[in-house]
């Protein structure tokens, strides 16, 4: 797909230089229709193909991992055990498109979620550039991971319904619902990822 | 300057704006660093955003009997 736009990039380009030059020899119906193309209809269809094409290309796990504050989170998904955490079970069960997996994950199911995941890349390149790089091993979330996330899946699934821990007192599943209890950050499910350093530290300890 | 002058200076204008606005969307396709990625595809949208912008309101002129072209000789 890149390569297609890119061709067409170039034959846009191509057009425009013999507009530029008259290599072509046109009357004024001729550069008008041609003006038409180039200037109009290209940046419109052409820009939002490519603009489109882009957008799906930085949700993959891939560009997450280009940066390499992320490497350990990224390389985290693999772990050989993916029962130690909730992001390499989800991952490893393709319980999430494995592809777009971070972005599955941390992107907010509203309407503007997309928009303001973009923004958060954008933030991460503030963090970045300007508060200088986060330590890989210790990063943590800008917000607190919304109920919600997880219950655009489980929310509705017998399986989580039905679970018992999730009726062990009358009223709990309202508070999970209305996410006033964290289904993070409340001791139940906090390992999100767990990386290679942490697993090899446990394992220490267990020794 | 005449406006005739003016509208051919507008038009080369959104013409280069143009080229290199796709020139830069069409880079941003194969960069993979993000800080990279990320200026190079905002200068490129906003290049051939400005460009078909242009191209609109030159049309919008033209169209609606504003070009010189179409004035009468008075």
């Amino acid at each position: 797909m890149a390569w297609l736009l890119a061709a067409l990039a170039v034959a846009n380009v191509a057009l425009i230089a013999g507009m530029f030059y008259g290599w072509v020899p046109m009357g004024r119906t001729g550069r008008r229709l041609l003006g038409f193309v180039v200037l109009g209809m290209f940046p419109l269809l052409w820009g939002s193909a490519a603009f489109s094409h882009n957008f799906n290309r930085i949700k993959q796990v891939e560009f997450c991992a280009t940066c390499h504050v992320m490497s350990e989170h990224v390389a985290s998904l693999k772990v050989p055990d993916e029962t130690v955490a909730l992001a390499p079970l989800h991952y490893q069960n393709n319980f999430v498109p494995q592809e777009t997996a971070c972005y599955f994950c941390h992107t907010s199911y509203t309407w503007f979620g997309p928009v303001k995941g973009k923004i958060s890349g954008i933030r991460h390149i503030w963090v970045y550039y300007f508060k200088g790089p986060p330590d890989p091993i210790n990063l943590h979330i800008y917000d607190p991971y919304e109920n919600r996330d997880c219950l655009r899946c489980h929310g509705k699934s017998k399986r989580w319904n039905n679970q018992p821990v999730h009726n062990m007192r009358p009223g709990l599943k309202d508070e999970i619902l209305a996410g006033t209890k964290r289904c993070l950050d409340s001791g139940c499910h906090s390992e999100a990822h767990l990386i290679a350093s942490e697993i090899a530290a446990a394992a220490e300890e267990d020794w | 300057m005449t406006e005739t002058h003016e509208m051919s200076r507008i038009a080369k204008i959104a013409l280069v704006m143009n080229v290199f606005g796709t020139m830069l969307l069409g880079v941003s396709m194969f960069i993979n660093h993000p800080l990279i990625f990320m200026l190079v595809i905002m200068m490129g949208v906003g290049l051939l955003g400005s460009a078909f912008l242009i191209w609109a309101y030159m049309a919008a002129r033209t169209g609606l009997g504003i070009h010189p072209t179409r004035q009468g000789p008075g």
